[in-house]
């Protein structure tokens, strides 16, 4: 199938966001959100074209969303993302669609957020800023979470394994001093993530926040970034073999695992 | 075909119609309707013969822009995007600026541009490619796309850049930065210090910059199958590997040589998770192995940029084009 959507739109808000929007009114809205050392476009790698050219995408508009991982706190991009998906409910309007580009205002009937390792955590930040402003599009979003580090992860290891090129080198001449990765320390429960995981689930024990429970978990087998256990209400993790903490969000083709799964749940 | 002239048209309202590229064309469309030549080619002189400052450095950045966006054209088709023969109305406009006495200068004499004279020739011998399969390349060009946006949008990286291209800030210029990176010292304060002076926003930018050369070459690697696409992609960044690829290689050299004796200080490796909780992470890494791989990224880091660096990625447009 020929692509149905539009080039790649420079989208100002976060850092080097990108979308691509379908040339026919779509129902859905995708975001992908990348983890700590990715960006926008890179950390996905094929998944790209991989989802504009399938059918099921079609009607979907398609964002991937980035952020600069060495500055600030985690809980400062969770913020300005949740923002940036508000903004997402009338993009026409505000911006994020450009009107050269000709195409009608959206009105989306789900929300899909698709996250890799640290994303995960800004997702899930995200949307409980939208529940407590009662933001009604909050009810739409759905998760899609690969390598999620919301149970934390091993700093070292994904400074190391996350950073690209020569960035890496950062993290070591830096001596990992970045606020976010100290929000992402597995063995400190004073973060964000155990506050997040904390509030997600008083949301669950009173039978609420239905959005809170990722439809799709997908884990690398041997991943020893992130502390990889059941998320309270979410689906179980499938798990791919083969893979890596980095390589599970890189599909190769679009026979690959995570494809499949992701379409599943389209 | 539709579906290729659905793209132009995207391509166009989001890189041409708007923004810079929109007022770079405004400028340069008014000069040359009103016969403006001494004008047009006083705006676009030598800067060596007079300098430029203000709002004529900003309307040649939007100029600029405007040429890369011809430029970003070529490549889109190349990567079966967009049809091969543009329509009628954007290659007369391509044509009249590009072939324009007071324009062709600037790209071809002062800032040499190479793929803007194949882009020329492209549209006015109508040496259309062929046998490119529609859609055949899109996840590279929207990456590339994303990674050259990058560098427009970066401080970090522009100021990095325009010293590379001899600017000095104050009395701080690329050598003073590349200094730095022989010291432990100082470039640990450069990553942890909250205010970036330019000499910072700099040495983030070597980092950067070096980065983007790796990432580069992957989406250079993954079109293998075509290289004139993968020629066409390394000379729209052919302001720095081509131009001034000589001082690039020597200025590299140095950074990484001086880098190399930072990681071999072993004040690197100690201490290296002493600001997080008091729990004991020494068993989250080896420091042998962490060093190890520290090396194996330098070294990874330094084979990319001489591999962006080498000259034959301009080969296949060259021969196309026969100059």
């Amino acid at each position: 199938m020929a692509t149905n959507h539009t080039t790649s739109i420079a989208i100002r808000h976060g850092s080097n966001s990108q979308g691509f929007f379908s040339y026919d009114p779509p129902d859905v809205l995708v975001v992908f959100v990348h983890g700590f050392g990715g960006n926008a476009l890179g950390t996905w790698t094929n998944f790209p074209s991989l989802v504009l050219l399938e059918e099921k995408f079609k009607h979907a508009d398609v964002i991937f969303y980035g952020y600069e991982t060495l500055k600030g706190q985690a809980g400062d991009h969770a913020a300005m993302l949740y923002d940036f998906l508000d903004l997402c409910q009338s993009p026409l309007k505000n911006n994020i669609l450009p009107r050269e580009q000709n195409l009608p205002e959206r009105t989306y009937k789900r929300i899909l957020l698709v996250a890799h390792s640290l994303g995960a955590v800004l997702v899930r930040q995200a949307q409980l800023l939208a529940f407590t402003a009662k933001k009604k599009w909050v009810d739409k979003t759905e998760m899609a979470l690969f390598a999620p580090a919301h149970n934390g992860a091993n700093i070292v290891p994904l400074a190391m394994a996350a950073l690209p090129g020569l960035y890496s080198l950062i993290g070591v001449i830096a001596k990992f001093r970045f606020p976010i990765l100290i929000d992402l320390d597995a063995d400190n429960s004073n973060t964000i993530w155990n506050a997040v995981k904390t509030e997600t689930q008083k949301l669950q024990d009173k039978g609420k926040g239905n959005f809170t429970k990722a439809k799709l978990v997908v884990s690398a087998m041997g991943d020893k970034v992130i502390r990889s256990y059941q998320y309270l209400g979410d689906e179980p993790a499938k798990v791919v073999t083969n893979t890596s903490h980095m390589k599970v969000c890189k599909p190769l083709d679009a026979a690959h695992e995570s494809i499949t799964l992701l379409k599943s749940i389209l | 075909m539709v579906n290729l002239q659905r793209n132009l048209h995207s391509l166009k309202a989001e890189f041409h119609d708007k923004g810079d590229a929109a007022k770079g064309h405004k400028t340069l469309m008014k000069l040359i309707e009103a016969d403006k030549k001494k004008e047009l080619a006083h705006l676009l002189r030598n800067h060596e013969e007079e300098v430029v400052y203000g709002r004529e450095l900003q309307q040649r950045f939007e100029v600029d822009t405007l040429l890369e966006t011809y430029n970003l054209l070529l490549i889109a088709i190349l990567a079966g995007y967009v049809p091969p023969a543009l329509d009628e109305e954007l290659s007369a406009e391509i044509q009249k600026i590009l072939s324009h006495d007071s324009v062709k200068p600037y790209y071809e004499k002062y800032y040499r541009y190479k793929l803007t004279d194949y882009t020329l020739q492209y549209v006015t011998e109508k040496k259309y490619f062929t046998n490119i399969e529609p859609d055949s390349n899109i996840s590279p060009l929207n990456v590339f796309i994303a990674l050259s946006r990058l560098l427009d949008e970066d401080e970090d990286l522009e100021v990095f850049l325009a010293m590379l291209d001899y600017v000095k800030y104050g009395d701080i210029g690329l050598d003073d930065v590349i200094e730095i990176l022989s010291s432990y010292e100082k470039l640990n304060k450069a990553f942890t210090t909250k205010r970036k002076t330019d000499e910072i926003k700099s040495i983030w930018g070597f980092f950067k910059y070096t980065t983007f050369l790796s990432q580069l070459r992957e989406v250079i690697e993954s079109v293998d199958n075509n290289p004139l696409l993968q020629s066409a992609m390394w000379l729209y960044h052919g302001y720095f590997l081509d131009r001034m690829n000589t001082r690039m290689k020597s200025i590299f050299v140095t950074a990484f040589k001086n880098l190399s004796h930072v990681l071999a200080s072993p004040e690197v490796f100690q201490n290296l998770t002493a600001d997080f909780s008091a729990t004991d992470k020494t068993n989250d890494y080896d420091e042998q192995e962490l060093k190890d791989t520290a090396h194996q990224i330098m070294e990874k880091s330094k084979e990319d940029v001489l591999f962006m660096l080498d000259a034959k990625w301009k080969k296949p447009m060259m021969e196309y084009f026969g100059n």
